[in-house]
Formats: C-alpha cells, structure tokens, sequence
C-alpha cells in the first residue's frame, strides 16, 4: 500500500528589514490602538529590492536544509504559490528548479492562489505524491507585496509583510510527519474585485471582513463534522494571519483561546500565502498536536480548511 | 420598525476595544468622526446584515455614515421584503 505523504518539515525566510506602522500614525491619521490592537502590525518585514520571489524561495529552502537532510536528486515535484512571480514567463517553479539544480525529470508548476494559497497547495502535491508515487516534493510559498502596495493607500500599507515558505513533503514507509486527512474549498460568486491588482493592490477590507465571517467559521464547522470531529478534538487551528481583528473574531465565532488560535504577525506582517506554513513550521518541528486544522482566505475570494493529522 | 437604539445596541455590541461611550454618540453625525474605526464599521455592517437578513453593498457604504443612515436603510430594506 502506497503510504499517505506528509509535511516533513517547513522552512521559512523573513527579511531582516523592518518598516515600522508608528511611522505612518499621522499620514493615516491613526492611532497606536489601531496599530497594536486592531491591525496587530507593528512593523513589516520588507525584502531586499534586488530579491526577487525565486531568491526568497531559495532563501527559505536554506532554512529547510538546517532541520532536513535533502537529496536534491531525489526531488520529484516542486511547486511555487506565488500571483507575484519574479516575471510573466517562465513559472517561477521552473527559476527555483534551475537555482537548485533539480533534476530535469522533476515536475514545475505554480499555483496561482493567494492567503488560501498553502492548503490548496497542500491538497494538490499530496493528490499527486499519492496517484504518481513521488518520494519527494517542495512547496514553496512566496508573495512579496511589497512589489505591488502602493504606500499611500491605508487599506494595504499597513498590514502586508515579505516573506517565504518551503516545505519538505515525503511520501516513504518511515513516514512521520503531518499529514492530509481532509479539505474543503470554496470560491464566492461575485466577490473576486475584493482584492485585486492591475497596477497596485486594491483592497475592500469592508468585503473581506464580511466574506470571512459568512464563510470561513461554516467551511471549518464542515470539515470537522465530515470527520467526525468536534472544535475540542482539535489541538491547534492555524487561521490565516490576515489581521489581529480577523484572527479575534473567528476565535470567538469558533470559540477557542489564544493559545489554540495563535496570532503571530506582530512584527511582519500579514503574509498572504506564508502566513500560514509560518506559524505551522515550530509545530512541524515538535510534532506534538495530533490535530492541527489550518485555514486560508483571501484574494479570490477564494478560502480552504484543511485537517491534518500526525503520523509517527 | 428599527430604532436608533437597537442600531445602537448592534455598534456596542460589536466595538472592539475601541472606548467610545455610545450613548455619547451624536445620532446623525458621521461615526468615523466620532472614533469609530473603519474595522469597527465592517465588523459592524456584518452585524447588522446577519441580524436583519439583508445585504448591504458595499457601493452604498460611502453614503451610510452616521446611526441615523443606518437606522433608514435597515428600515428600507426590511419594508421591501415586508
């Protein structure tokens, strides 16, 4: 029997450089509440202008080699989430697979999600480890908004944080790890203008406050009873890091302490597809939840729950 | 009939740390001009969709800015479905 493949560990970059939210209190006409209590950032990681999204791919993946041995010839599958790659044309997976020096027989591709972007590219490499027997896969995550915030708009240029992911998935008979036991997924009909980008990010926070309470708390509730799960079956739900309002609020609509809901983005920032495979990776590391239930939404607006489970 | 109290009771209900005292709000002045953030107003908005069953685009949030704008078009929506 084919084993079911797992997050074997999770690597991160985050950027030295911070911009502080204190500085912009009276360009926004904002106070220090709003900052530390509303939006929960208070500074912003914000990448090197010379790092391209490949760079802070490959930056992530030099953390992911302190915790893991990898043999780069043994990868079979190597996935970028990204909507800001380094160009239009080639896939950034494909610029990542060249600086890693990959074997040619290994498969690229990008997604194209945003925040809900990491449990959808979960869902998708453990489909495909599974029905094509890959060993090995890397996921990265990398959306530097920096590239797209326009500085003068409130709306987006407070809350949003550069950074990466890359995560090591395995699909072997000692596998031990997290791994996938159930998902759901959903788009809302006539909500993509939520958040969008032509020249910079253009965001409805109004929208996304109210698409998040309608459909995030139903999607996880879902899941659960799908598996016969109850909220206090599970040890730790990673919710997207969008903001300390939105982190708060789905705590209360689901009932759970701050302990089980961590919000953890002080000092980043949201982000997006990151966020959320960041305050994953030290419980990939301990691997002492059983149950851990992550949850992605965004632009799109797209959302996605996804359970895991551990496997020792 | 919806009142300026239960729109009133809804915004106090849903402020989140912010310390306004509602019953110092001036009803037919703009919120956002009182210390109400814009988080607070979403949040809000929600609330009040969710507990009156209508829809509230966003298209028409420039134009409800005070308790009163509120209280008129919950009362509108709700007189249409009535």
């Amino acid at each position: 029997m084919i084993p079911n493949p797992v997050i074997k560990s999770i690597g991160i970059f985050i950027p030295e450089n911070r911009e502080s939210n204190y500085n912009l209190l009276e360009r926004f006409e904002i106070n220090e509440q709003f900052i530390t209590k509303k939006i929960g950032v208070e500074t912003r990681a914000i990448k090197d202008k010379k790092d391209e999204t490949s760079d802070l791919c490959i930056k992530a993946f030099h953390d992911l080699c302190r915790t893991s041995q990898i043999d780069l010839s043994q990868i079979n599958l190597l996935c970028v989430v990204t909507q800001n790659p380094d160009q239009k044309i080639p896939h950034t997976a494909a610029i990542v697979h060249q600086k890693l020096g990959l074997d040619k027989s290994c498969m690229t591709f990008d997604i194209s999600q945003g925040c809900a972007g990491f449990p959808h590219g979960i869902a998708i490499v453990s489909a495909l480890m599974r029905d094509l027997n890959f060993k090995n896969a890397l996921l990265f995550t990398c959306d530097p908004y920096s590239k797209i915030v326009n500085p003068n708009d409130k709306n987006t240029s407070l809350l949003f944080g550069d950074a990466a992911t890359a995560t090591l998935m395995t699909n072997q008979d000692d596998n031990c790890g997290y791994t996938l036991v159930n998902a759901n997924f959903g788009t809302l009909q006539n909500s993509y203008s939520c958040l969008t980008c032509t020249d910079s990010l253009q965001m409805s926070g109004r929208d996304i406050v109210s698409y998040v309470l309608k459909e995030v708390p139903g999607s996880i509730r879902e899941l659960l009873l799908n598996n016969n799960l109850k909220i206090q079956d599970i040890d730790l739900f990673v919710l997207h890091q969008a903001s300390r309002t939105m982190v708060e609020l789905l705590r209360e609509n689901l009932n759970v302490n701050e302990e089980t809901a961590p919000f953890e983005i002080m000092e980043i920032g949201n982000t997006v597809s990151s966020s959320i495979p960041i305050v994953l990776k030290k419980h990939v590391d301990e691997k002492t939840k059983k149950h851990i239930l992550i949850s992605g939404f965004g632009v799109g607006f797209s959302f996605a729950s996804s359970l895991l489970k551990l496997v020792n | 009939m919806v009142t300026n109290d239960d729109i009133l009771s809804i915004l106090s209900n849903k402020i989140r740390i912010t310390p306004i005292n509602i019953s110092n709000l001036v009803h037919d002045q703009p919120l956002r001009l009182q210390g109400i953030d814009s988080l607070d107003i979403s949040v809000f908005i929600f609330a009040l969709e969710e507990k009156y069953s209508i829809s509230i685009p966003t298209s028409k949030i420039g134009e409800l800015l005070s308790i009163q704008d509120f209280q008129s078009y919950v009362n509108q929506q709700l007189a249409k479905v009535s």
